[in-house]
């Protein structure tokens, strides 16, 4: 090292340092409010999970992990979970299958795929009580289109949002209804991604179309698919708002997903907020290890 | 049609007609089967829309009808104005989705901006910590974060509803990954002139990522306006309701009143519907960059 740089690294480090506080200003805003709404009810839900309480902290009673013990008991929570599996194992592979077809079909940038995508993509901003509202509608009895359409079709009307056997897949229907649209989308632009040359290069070798696909588009696409399908399993699990404004969690229960209940014993019941807060905990785990399980996939597959 | 089939970018020579007609018939099954999706997309939005025209009677009529033979709208509109505060909870829900967007747009591109920007010590743990909140799903938060809004006084105000909203780390990383594509002689260059860090930030950075806000924009917009979980939880009261809350406990399970239903649900489509005619572009960029939500 010569001195002219040595010098020009002790002006530079004032610089540096004025830089360096600079960024700190700037980080400041966001990184507050973030621990403040984010990280402080993050590690607050942990103290709460402990106690036996309304919203007043003044009355609460410390009951250790009795609250995690009851709900694993709770025949209720139980039931709120297995709906909430067998939501997410029904919803979720059909999601991906329509998002890679319709993705596949949809990638090149012509005026028909564009104008496909833009409807294909209109749901996803609507709001869920418009989505769940007109829902209840189609498939209503009396005056539903869908419902009558399907009858033409020899498909009985089983009063599909009333009937304990058909509501789930009413509303896993309309889930996806709402989203396959953002998986389409993401999965394109993944293939967009794709350099033409690979392409080239498997045409030389041969390949046809259905080859190319398998070959070229699948493996090039997967970092994006297990992304997808990690995010998609975990909404899943999240899944409130298109439940609560289609069934509200019923007929008899059969629609009550976990993040319906918890709010159910959150904010419509009375002393129930430790209890709450740790049937949330086990909704946390169950995210946590989806997510621990499909990075280690997604390391292992970029290998 | 034929022209859809070619292949990308590649300038290629027109293949002979006979491969064009095989492609085009090809093409046909694949048409279909979209245009049963669009189908199946369109048709319930289209019948419900329509069914903001009908009077009840005809909402009623067995076998449906399709359109309507008269315009009711003015009387269904009516009718949903006596049943439900619909202009005070617009305004709320206006004032949610704004008061939430225009500090977010500036607090979390500064963010995204020092991150994308600077070199400086506990950098990689405040990253950490910014990713940390990424993975914590608002679901499992409600309950205490409602108990700290709670103590802090602010239930049944807009401080509540919009303050816990503002800081995202989703938009920091969207911003953050805009500002790294821009090249670094900019910031060199203004430094030389004289002008301050903020400056820098304000004047030329800004400017440079106006796609990025727009998304950002569009998205936290659309975002609050559709939000139900925080507003139900947060404003008990009813002047204080959004509209996706509002109309979630004024029609959630009163559909059996034709009328309010389908008007209301075609009208609080409206206003984001139109966003995404103006905005498409933008709602897809969003999604497609990261695809965090949904």
């Amino acid at each position: 090292m010569t001195a002219v740089t040595v010098k020009k690294r002790k002006k530079s480090r004032s610089f540096e340092r004025r830089l360096e506080k600079t960024a700190y200003a700037f980080i400041a805003p966001a990184a507050i409010l973030l621990i403040i709404f984010c990280i402080v009810p993050m590690v607050a839900s942990f103290y709460i999970s402990t106690q036996k309480m309304g919203v007043d902290l003044s009355k609460a009673e410390f009951v250790g992990l009795d609250n995690y013990t009851k709900s694993l008991s709770d025949r209720r929570f139980i039931q709120s979970i297995l709906v909430s599996l067998r939501y997410t194992a029904i919803e979720v592979p059909l999601q991906m299958v329509i998002g890679v077809v319709l993705s596949a079909l949809l990638a090149k940038n012509t005026f028909l795929n564009k104008l496909f995508r833009g409807i294909y993509f209109l749901p996803v901003v609507a709001s869920a009580v418009t989505v769940g509202v007109t829902w209840q509608l189609v498939m209503h009895s009396n005056i539903g289109i869908f419902t009558y359409w399907l009858k033409l079709m020899g498909v009985a009307d089983p009063n599909w949002l009333n009937n304990t056997s058909t509501a789930l897949y009413v509303v896993v229907f309309v889930a996806i209804w709402k989203t396959f649209g953002i998986s389409a989308i993401i999965l394109v632009s993944a293939i967009q991604n794709i350099p033409d040359s690979l392409f080239e290069a498997a045409a030389i070798d041969g390949a046809g179309k259905v080859r190319q696909f398998f070959s070229v588009t699948l493996p090039s696409v997967m970092p994006s698919f297990w992304f997808l399908l990690m995010t998609r399993i975990i909404g899943s699990l999240q899944m409130f708002d298109i439940v609560y404004t289609m069934t509200g969690g019923g007929p008899s229960r059969s629609t009550t997903t976990m993040v319906v209940y918890i709010y159910d014993q959150a904010f419509n019941s009375m002393n129930k907020t430790g209890y709450a807060t740790a049937m949330s905990e086990f909704l946390f785990l169950f995210i946590m290890l989806i997510t621990i399980v499909m990075y280690t996939i997604m390391n292992k597959t970029s290998d | 049609m034929t022209k859809t089939m070619n292949a990308p970018a590649i300038p290629e020579r027109k293949p002979p007609m006979k491969v064009r007609v095989i492609r085009l018939i090809k093409y046909i099954p694949i048409f279909i089967l979209l245009v049963f999706f669009a189908f199946l997309l369109l048709a319930p939005l289209i019948w419900m829309c329509l069914g903001a025209f009908k009077s009840d009677p005809e909402v009623l009529s067995f076998p449906p009808r399709y359109f309507p033979v008269a315009n009711h709208f003015s009387e269904n509109w009516a009718n949903v104005l006596k049943q439900v505060n619909y202009l005070e909870m617009t305004v709320n829900t206006v004032i949610y989705a704004i008061g939430t967007t225009i500090p977010a747009l500036f607090i979390n591109a500064l963010a995204g901006y020092a991150f994308a920007r600077f070199r400086f010590r506990g950098k990689n743990v405040l990253f950490l910590l910014f990713l940390a909140t990424m993975m914590i799903p608002f679901q499992v938060i409600m309950v205490p974060l409602y108990l700290e809004v709670y103590y802090i006084g602010w239930l049944n105000s807009f401080w509540g509803l919009i303050i816990p909203k503002i800081a995202s780390a989703y938009w920091v990383f969207l911003c953050r990954s805009a500002f790294e594509g821009l090249p670094k002689d900019l910031e060199d260059a203004a430094r030389i002139d004289g002008l301050h860090e903020f400056g820098i930030f304000t004047r030329i950075m800004l400017p440079l990522v106006i796609p990025t806000m727009i998304t950002v924009t569009l998205l936290s917009i659309n975002n609050c306006w559709n939000d139900l979980l925080w507003p139900m939880i947060m404003a008990s009261k009813s002047s204080m309701r959004t509209l996706s809350n509002g109309l979630a406990i004024f029609i959630g399970n009163r559909t059996d009143n034709y009328s309010l239903a389908f008007t209301a649900a075609a009208v609080s489509m409206l206003p984001m519907l139109i966003l995404y005619l103006f905005g498409q572009k933008y709602f897809v960029a969003g999604q497609a960059t990261s695809g965090i939500k949904g």
